[in-house]
């Protein structure tokens, strides 16, 4: 393999900068010898140069400095920088060991080969699933360690458009592969479509008697400012209220008990009027979630198998609240699982939390954030996990984030972002993070505990999946302005 | 000699969403094989809508194959045309074609005429109204063929709806049809109907089941009596069919409708469909009132809100209006939202729309319409 580079200037055990004979684009590998052995670098950047044109102030001598600059190869510097990613022996065994020194100046750096790269990125062992390929070298497949992400936590971080759902329909589909239980809290209705193997489309259920009455107040909508319908709730919604067989019927009758009692002032009397109003309107529109029946929301949830949970027709907060729910009663029934108790889920489940920003917000604490940070920071033990997915990573909880153990980042372009990813994994630097918004769709970086080392990689397309693409408006129009009058004719329609 | 004729019987209706609707159904055909036996017809003519979808699930196709069967062991042909519901929207094999694969029975959707006995059969299948004028040449053609095969008794077989007859299902006039044909077995229009043409016999026997709620709640097949040069029509109604009620009624006066409706007692073998139409200021929670109206009837209550006097929607709404609706709050007001969707789309759509819409965009500027 021939030399594509040299080490200079400063070089230290974690980081090399070399000078490149020809074009040597980010994210690829490269390798060089240190005394510790053989060492894999990331490309982290690659500038061009020209010393030449770089001092030039005005456009004659910068034609004349261009014409120079042809003529003087040694004018154009190619200059790159690399991150040690770990001796390429320990690697191969699995393991992350750092040089202890840096290569000295001036030794030969090499294109990683295509065959070194194919064994440290691919895996075929069974808890490891391939997800994409190299960015820079397409015919190396990159496999990611499910294990890790059914205990470590995963958090996809990108900009809109740039294939977060994608991902997640493709982890859903290799985590039903291996026959894993998954739950995705599909906030935006995305996944409705998804057509892989052992999906079950659930619809969100939850039984009002478990509710407290701050709780049923939002799921009935009541405004979180009417302040007299929450506390007149409140009163009437007592223990025997939660027992009784017949839970709306003995309620509005308390209700219209009060309504109708001349002894209530008439404030009183006119707020239960208002309240059982609402609670029909409820019931009417939104009767089909509650159900006063249901032992449990697991019942729904089936094991080996990829639930999505349509979150879409809530509010908010509405979706918190059954979000905490189902949470609190996945991570006590793991818990009764591991204290070999009865349990439903006698597997690790998996739950893939869709617009995170909306569950665990930075900045206050939601209805579910609780959960949600008791499953992040204890749920390793219980085998419940998270895979956070949000475009907003700096609107996320940040001591919720540092517990994920894996990413997948893309497209950020917000510098408060940027700087939120790189401070929460230590394997984005400044100078990869610097790339992140140049990103195509699906392209991605890996980092973390689920792949042997950290990697640009191009996430495979889920054909299974085709929401979350913008629509295409003016192919829509035409085709609904064409009804009727599809050029197949109906003797075409008949194949006899 | 005497042929059965039926059309319409939607096999597979309300499959997967109403075990006893999707039944009443498959009974209705059932039972009108059973009348075609009976009654030793020669052969049974199919008009078309022989299922509900072109996608069908098993079981609508099982009915279908067990009755076709049973007639065809009893020497009784069934000869059948394709209507919409029966023709997929992708090139492919209708689902009632495999019978004539089979050879229990013949399609005669091609314009082939088909003999049997001294009965020339021929038909088309349904076209649609926008090849109305392939249909016409077609009728004419099929009618030219058939006069050249012997037989004594000629039948045209249509899943067409007559223009007048119906409002929205009319494809082709009367008048296209060409007078050569003894009985013109139609199908499409759920009511029954008989019509003079030249000097034959019209018939739509109807649906063999009402499928919507303004299809009557009767329904018939047709026997029909070729024997003599005056064709005859003998109607025998089904029995199977399902009876249906419906109540318009305020919320207030909702409970004792429903007390009164729970106390009376249905001679019929049946439950009957029960659609009430409640007129509320508020919506409410239905599922009470249905839970005490399910033992005796398939029930749905439907709440018109009385202020705004639009329904609550529990199913899809009405495209069309809500277009318009949408079109009037964008707007701002009705005029417009009519001018754009009624004249300027229209424009739109056609092949030369840049003249047609600045046309009709520069007429009404100039008569001051959309102030």
């Amino acid at each position: 393999m021939a030399e594509i580079g040299i080490v200079v200037g400063e070089a230290r055990p974690e980081r090399i900068q070399f000078l490149a004979k020809d074009v040597v684009r980010v994210g690829e590998f490269v390798r060089a010898d240190t005394v510790d052995g053989k060492v894999l670098y990331l490309v982290e950047s690659s500038k061009l140069e020209s010393k030449l044109l770089s001092k030039v102030g005005d456009y004659i001598t910068a034609v004349e400095a261009r014409e120079a600059s042809k003529v003087n190869p040694r004018d154009t510097v190619r200059y790159c920088t690399a991150r040690a990613v770990g001796l390429v022996e320990e690697i191969l065994n699995g393991r992350r060991v750092y040089p202890t020194l840096p290569p000295d100046p001036g030794t030969s750096v090499f294109l990683a080969e295509d065959e070194l790269l194919k064994r440290i990125f691919y895996n075929n062992s069974k808890e490891w699933v391939a997800i994409g390929k190299l960015l820079r070298r397409e015919n190396v497949t990159v496999s990611v360690n499910l294990n890790k992400v059914a205990s470590r936590h995963l958090a996809i971080l990108a900009a809109t458009g740039k294939g977060k759902s994608n991902l997640l329909a493709l982890i859903a589909k290799r985590i039903a592969e291996k026959n894993g239980t998954m739950i995705i809290l599909d906030y935006h209705a995305e996944y409705y479509d998804l057509k892989i193997k052992k999906v079950k489309f659930v619809p969100p259920r939850i039984n009002p008697r478990y509710l407290d009455s701050e709780e049923l107040a939002d799921m009935l909508d009541i405004r979180s400012d009417a302040t007299k319908q929450r506390d007149l709730l409140r009163r009437v919604y007592s223990k025997d209220v939660a027992k009784s067989p017949d839970f709306w019927g003995t309620l509005k009758g308390k209700l219209e008990g009060c309504a109708n009692n001349e002894d209530e002032d008439f404030q009183t009397r006119a707020t239960a009027s208002r309240l059982l109003e609402i609670i029909d309107r409820g019931l009417a529109i939104k009767g089909k979630i509650f159900d006063t029946e249901a032992e449990s929301p697991l019942n729904l949830i089936e094991p080996n198998k990829i639930n999505v949970l349509d979150l879409s027709e809530l509010t908010e907060t509405q979706a918190q609240i059954i979000v905490a729910h189902y949470l609190t009663e996945i991570l006590n029934d793991r818990k009764n699982a591991i204290f070999k108790k009865n349990s439903r889920f006698k597997s690790p489940v998996v739950i893939a939390v869709e617009e995170a920003h909306t569950f665990i917000p930075q900045d206050r604490s939601s209805r579910c954030s609780d959960v949600l940070a008791r499953i992040a920071r204890e749920g390793r033990k219980f085998g419940v996990s998270l895979i956070l997915v949000s475009q907003r990573p700096c609107k996320l909880n940040a001591d919720v984030v540092s517990q994920m153990g894996s990413f997948a980042i893309s497209g950020i372009t917000h510098p408060r972002d940027q700087s939120f990813v790189m401070e929460v994994t230590d394997e984005v630097s400044t100078e990869l993070g610097a790339t992140l918004p140049s990103l195509n769709t699906g392209e991605m970086i890996l980092a973390g505990q689920w792949v042997t080392v950290p990697a640009l990689v191009k996430v495979y397309h889920v054909e299974e999946k085709h929401m979350g693409r913008d629509l295409d408006a003016v192919e829509l129009w035409a085709e609904e302005a064409s009804v009727g009058r599809k050029n197949i004719s109906t003797e075409e329609l008949i194949r006899l | 000699m005497i042929i059965g004729h039926l059309s319409d019987t939607h096999l597979g209706a309300y499959a997967g969403k109403d075990k006893e609707r999707e039944q009443d159904y498959y009974d209705a055909f059932q039972e009108a094989v059973e009348i075609f036996i009976r009654e030793h017809v020669k052969l049974v003519i199919h008009s078309g809508d022989i299922l509900d979808s072109s996608k069908p699930y098993g079981t609508a196709m099982r009915v279908l194959a067990e009755g076709v069967k049973r007639l065809d062991e009893r020497g009784i042909r069934f000869v059948f045309t394709l209507g919409e519901h029966d023709i997929s929207n992708v090139p492919s094999t209708p689902h009632p074609y495999i019978l004539d694969v089979l050879g229990i029975a013949n399609y005669v959707g091609t314009g082939e005429p088909l003999v049997i006995g001294d009965v020339v059969i021929a038909g088309l299948h349904k076209y649609k109204k926008v090849e109305r004028e392939e249909l016409r040449k077609k009728i004419k053609e099929v009618a030219n063929r058939a006069k050249r095969v012997d037989g004594r008794r000629r039948v045209l077989v249509l899943h067409q709806g007559l223009i007048g007859l119906h409002e929205f299902a009319g494809e082709i006039s009367k008048d296209d049809i060409p007078t050569d044909f003894d009985y013109y077995a139609m199908g499409h229009i759920h009511v029954s109907y008989e019509f003079r043409h030249g000097n034959g016999l019209g018939s739509y026997p109807g649906a063999t089941h009402w499928v919507d709620w303004n299809d009557p709640e009767t329904s018939f097949v047709n026997l029909v009596d070729l024997s003599s040069d005056d064709p005859k029509i003998n109607k025998v109604r089904l029995e199977s069919v399902r009876p249906r009620m419906e109540r318009h009624v305020r919320f207030e006066a909702l409970e004792t409708l429903v007390r009164e409706l729970t106390s009376l007692k249905h001679k019929g073998h049946k439950k009957p469909c029960l659609l009430i139409r409640a007129e509320t200021s508020r919506p409410f929670d239905p599922k009470p009132f249905e839970d005490s109206l399910s033992a005796s009837y398939i029930v749905d209550i439907k709440q018109v809100l009385k202020e705004v006097g639009r329904e609550v929607l529990h199913e899809a709404p009405e495209m069309d209006a809500e277009l318009r609706r949408l079109a009037e709050v964008v707007l701002g007001s009705s005029e417009k939202a009519e001018f754009v969707l009624f004249e300027l789309l229209k424009a739109l759509n056609d092949e030369d729309w840049r003249k047609g819409a600045l046309e009709i965009i520069w007429r009404t500027f100039k008569e001051g319409r959309l102030k």
